[in-house]
């Protein structure tokens, strides 16, 4: 037999990372962006994400400081994003639309995420 | 979709146009980074600025900058790098190369991630992917460089020329060179294929050429195919070692070819090769040089055929050993001993290979009809067994000895020639009670049916039925003369009579002899009581296979005489007689002269003698008509009852003809009802394809010879069921 919840893996992993009121757990990576702080993982960030990928093998300052600041990318769509990376739920509306295009494109999420915002901006 | 997208998107993020000397900023900060990268100072840097830098010089459209200044980039570190690793030398040139290679590598893939934007979004064919550019380079100003290249393969080839010939060399380093070559080679391995495979491959055939011929020279094959194994290994070792997979198989292909395929006839020939393994049952050798030759093409034809002819070899002197002529056993129980080894050969070397199986027994198909002994010696064979060889065996060893029997006969070609001495055999030791067990018996018969089917062994069972049916009747006969009234006017005899149906039995000659009036009136009651109760029967008495008991008074003692029939006839003549002539013997009892001169010679001639030739001549001499024989009163034996030969054993050769010609007459039959069956169902046919039909039809119990079956053919137009075809005298027409 086959047995698949992916449901229960997306809010297991989302409660790893906790925006408000708890702490999250075992962070070991900050994410940083101009007016917010997200404490993240590197174990999902590499796996998630080409992006964070190249930058966690770099062995530049980043990967020493434990921590990235990006600054043109808002802590709003940011936190779309990083959600994203965790559950592989996005939320997406008129306004955010084409920033988190925008966004995931630059940090080189998957192809399918990219051509499903695009479907959204479209209509 | 991109109709509307259009539209809106650059009313949010119209990217400000870039001005040249920001985008020229961008990319030296770029090239600095790159720099310091390609110097191993990477920690300083923020990845975040670089890819951002990348990611909007690509979003300003501006890649080109990128692109063609990091292929300059490159250009310009892969030439520096070259000069510090040429200079290198002796040892220090692999690890130097090696160490800059591996550094260069991981430069490449950094310089790949920074510049991920750049490679995902603009990078186009036939442009080259980032990485993949940094390897380009490599490749054209590193590797492939006339300082480089050739020194490179000379000496991975020299560490492995050296590895061959037992020594330790640096595996990892070797699988890192090599792998470099893989590396650089854009699509299809191509620059690991030109630049070093081709040439690993020519140095291994040439190495392993002078070393396979040194080596066989001066050992034993034997070591031969070890070594071969071993260096077979190795070389699958070397394959996991460091050498890229796509290679194993040309180069094991390589060593096959050296080390097998040129060698094969030699192995085969030499003095401690194939031959003298299997004629010393070397099994673990020849599964050895099995397993090699299957390696290369051909190479189990060559083994199996030079197994066939051994075989063939040693069957054909078996055969042909005078010993094994005189003596059938002698010659069935060698037959059985060669199988038994070379079944052993088969599966302990030759993994029952199925072509090896049928090899061998085309050899045995071949040297057992050599000789057109065989059938009746498996017969003879058979008859031993069943006459009391099996008495010491256990059942699971007298069916290993039936199977093996049923071997050798599934290799006749003249089955029916052995039926026929089968059946002669087999009456023989029913009619004198001398069958061990008549269970034994119906096992053997029943696989000669497995084998052939009913028709084959219909005989042979009605035999049996005979005998029981006989044993029925002579109970009843013996009832009868108990309530009969003729019975009360004669003396009492035990007489015994087995009832043969005609066509079960072998035909016994024709003899006649006149019986003594008593056993004659005994004989004409059977015929009474047999024919009364099964009406429409006819009895023929067949005197000549009978025997009889008889009294021998001596003066001072008492024997009992087993006897033939004949014999019986030709001793109670001396009742009314002293001497006695052969000439008025055969007068007395009515028996040719041939038969007579047969029944007398072991009572005259054997270890008891009950008859003495007066006057005494040389044992050897010949009889003649006018011998003259008289008891031997002097007969000196402690033994009560005295068994007789029935006839002297110099008759074989003639009754072996006997059983030949019928073999022929029943052939005869055989052919003519093939004949006809084939023509009614072609109604015509060319006289070839007759022959060929015919031929094949009859296989399964001899090979007719073609002179026979045209002689039939000839016989069947003048009996009307063929004729010729008026213009064409080789075609027949069946006529109904």
């Amino acid at each position: 037999m086959f047995y698949q919840d992916l449901k229960e893996l997306s809010t297991n992993l989302s409660q790893l990372f906790t925006l408000e009121n708890k702490q999250p757990v075992f962070s070991d990576f900050l994410v940083v962006t101009r007016n917010k702080t997200f404490e993240c993982h590197r174990a999902i960030l590499h796996a998630r994400s080409a992006y964070f990928r190249g930058l966690l093998r770099s062995q530049m300052k980043e990967t020493t400081e434990g921590k990235v600041e990006i600054r043109d990318i808002s802590s709003e769509v940011m936190k779309n994003i990083l959600t994203y990376i965790y559950t592989g739920s996005l939320e997406i509306t008129r306004d955010n639309a084409i920033e988190i295009l925008i966004s995931s494109q630059k940090l080189l999420l998957d192809q399918r995420v990219l051509d499903n915002i695009s479907q959204f901006v479209v209509r | 979709m991109s109709r509307k997208m259009i539209l809106r998107v650059p009313k949010f993020q119209e990217p400000k146009r870039m001005e040249k000397s920001e985008a020229q900023r961008l990319w030296l900060l770029l090239k600095d980074a790159i720099v310091e990268v390609q110097h191993m100072n990477a920690s300083t840097l923020s990845f975040e600025e670089l890819y951002r830098s990348s990611y909007s010089l690509v979003i300003a459209k501006r890649g080109d900058i990128l692109y063609t200044g990091l292929e300059e980039v490159n250009n310009h570190h892969t030439k520096n790098l070259l000069d510090k690793i040429a200079q290198a030398v002796d040892e220090r040139f692999l690890i130097e190369l090696n160490s800059q290679w591996q550094q260069y590598k991981l430069q490449q893939i950094m310089i790949h991630d920074i510049l991920m934007y750049l490679d995902r979004m603009y990078v186009k064919e036939p442009q080259l992917k980032v990485f993949d550019l940094g390897m380009f380079k490599w490749k054209q100003n590193v590797l492939i460089h006339s300082q480089i290249n050739d020194r490179l393969v000379r000496m991975l080839l020299g560490l492995i020329h050296m590895e061959r010939n037992g020594e330790v060399i640096d595996g990892a380093l070797m699988k890192s060179l090599i792998q470099m070559y893989v590396d650089v080679s854009l699509k299809e391995k191509e620059t690991y294929k030109q630049e070093f495979e081709e040439r690993f491959l020519l140095a291994t055939s040439h190495f392993y050429k002078s070393e396979s011929n040194l080596f066989i020279t001066n050992n034993s094959c034997g070591a031969y195919l070890k070594k071969v194994e071993i260096r077979l290994i190795e070389e699958e070792a070397r394959i996991k070692q460091y050498l890229d997979e796509s290679t194993g198989p040309k180069l094991i292909k390589a060593c096959e070819d050296e080390l097998i395929a040129n060698h094969m006839q030699t192995m085969i020939e030499m003095e401690t090769g194939c031959r003298t393994m299997i004629q010393n049952d070397r099994f673990n050798e020849l599964k050895l040089m099995y397993r090699l030759f299957q390696r290369v093409e051909n190479g189990l034809v060559h083994l199996k055929n030079e197994f066939a002819g051994y075989v063939r070899n040693e069957g054909h002197k078996i055969v042909n050993q005078p010993e094994n002529l005189k003596d059938p056993n002698a010659l069935i129980t060698s037959l059985i001993e060669i199988r038994n080894r070379f079944e052993k050969t088969l599966s302990q070397s030759f993994a029952n290979n199925r072509d090896f199986i049928n090899s061998v027994n085309t050899a045995f198909e071949s040297f057992l009809n050599e000789n057109d002994k065989l059938s009746e010696s498996l017969a003879l064979f058979i008859d031993k067994k069943l006459r009391g060889g099996f008495k010491d065996s256990n059942d699971q060893e007298i069916d290993v000895i039936m199977n093996k029997v049923i071997l050798l006969f599934r290799f006749l070609s003249d089955k029916d020639v052995f039926k026929k001495f089968y059946e002669h055999y087999l009456a023989k030791r029913l009619l004198s009670g001398r069958s061990f067990s008549e269970d034994l018996e119906r096992t053997m018969i029943s696989k000669f049916k497995q084998e052939c089917g009913n028709q084959f062994t219909s005989k042979m069972e009605g035999m049996f039925t005979d005998m029981r049916l006989s044993k029925d009747a002579l109970d009843g006969f013996k009832n009868y003369l108990q309530t009969s009234v003729e019975m009360g006017k004669l003396p009492k005899i035990d007489m015994s009579v087995r009832v043969l149906t005609q066509g079960f039995w072998p035909t016994f000659p024709p003899h006649s002899c006149t019986l003594p009036p008593l056993l004659s009136q005994y004989c004409d009651l059977f015929t009474k009581y047999y024919c009364h109760a099964h009406t429409g029967r006819r009895i023929i008495w067949q005197t000549n296979i009978g025997t009889a008991e008889v009294t021998f008074r001596l003066p001072k003692k008492t024997h009992v005489l087993a006897l033939s029939t004949y014999q019986m006839l030709i001793m109670l003549l001396f009742n009314d007689a002293e001497k006695l002539s052969l000439k008025q013997m055969a007068a007395g009892t009515s028996i040719s002269f041939m038969d007579i001169q047969r029944s007398v010679k072991p009572l005259y001639s054997g270890k008891y003698k009950v008859l003495k030739r007066t006057p005494a001549v040389e044992k050897s001499k010949e009889l003649s008509e006018n011998d003259i024989f008289e008891l031997n009163l002097n007969l000196k034996c402690k033994l009560h009852r005295i068994k007789f030969a029935a006839t002297s054993q110099t008759d074989s050769e003639p009754e072996r003809q006997h059983t030949r010609q019928r073999v022929d007459e029943d052939r005869k039959i055989e052919i003519d009802a093939a004949i006809v069956r084939i023509m009614k169902s072609r109604k015509a046919l060319i006289h070839n394809d007759l022959i060929v039909e015919c031929t094949k039809q009859l296989s399964s119990r001899f090979v007719p010879q073609t002179s026979m079956i045209k002689k039939r053919i000839e016989n069947l137009i003048e009996r009307e069921y063929l004729e010729r075809f008026p213009d064409d005298r080789r075609r027949y027409r069946y006529l109904a």
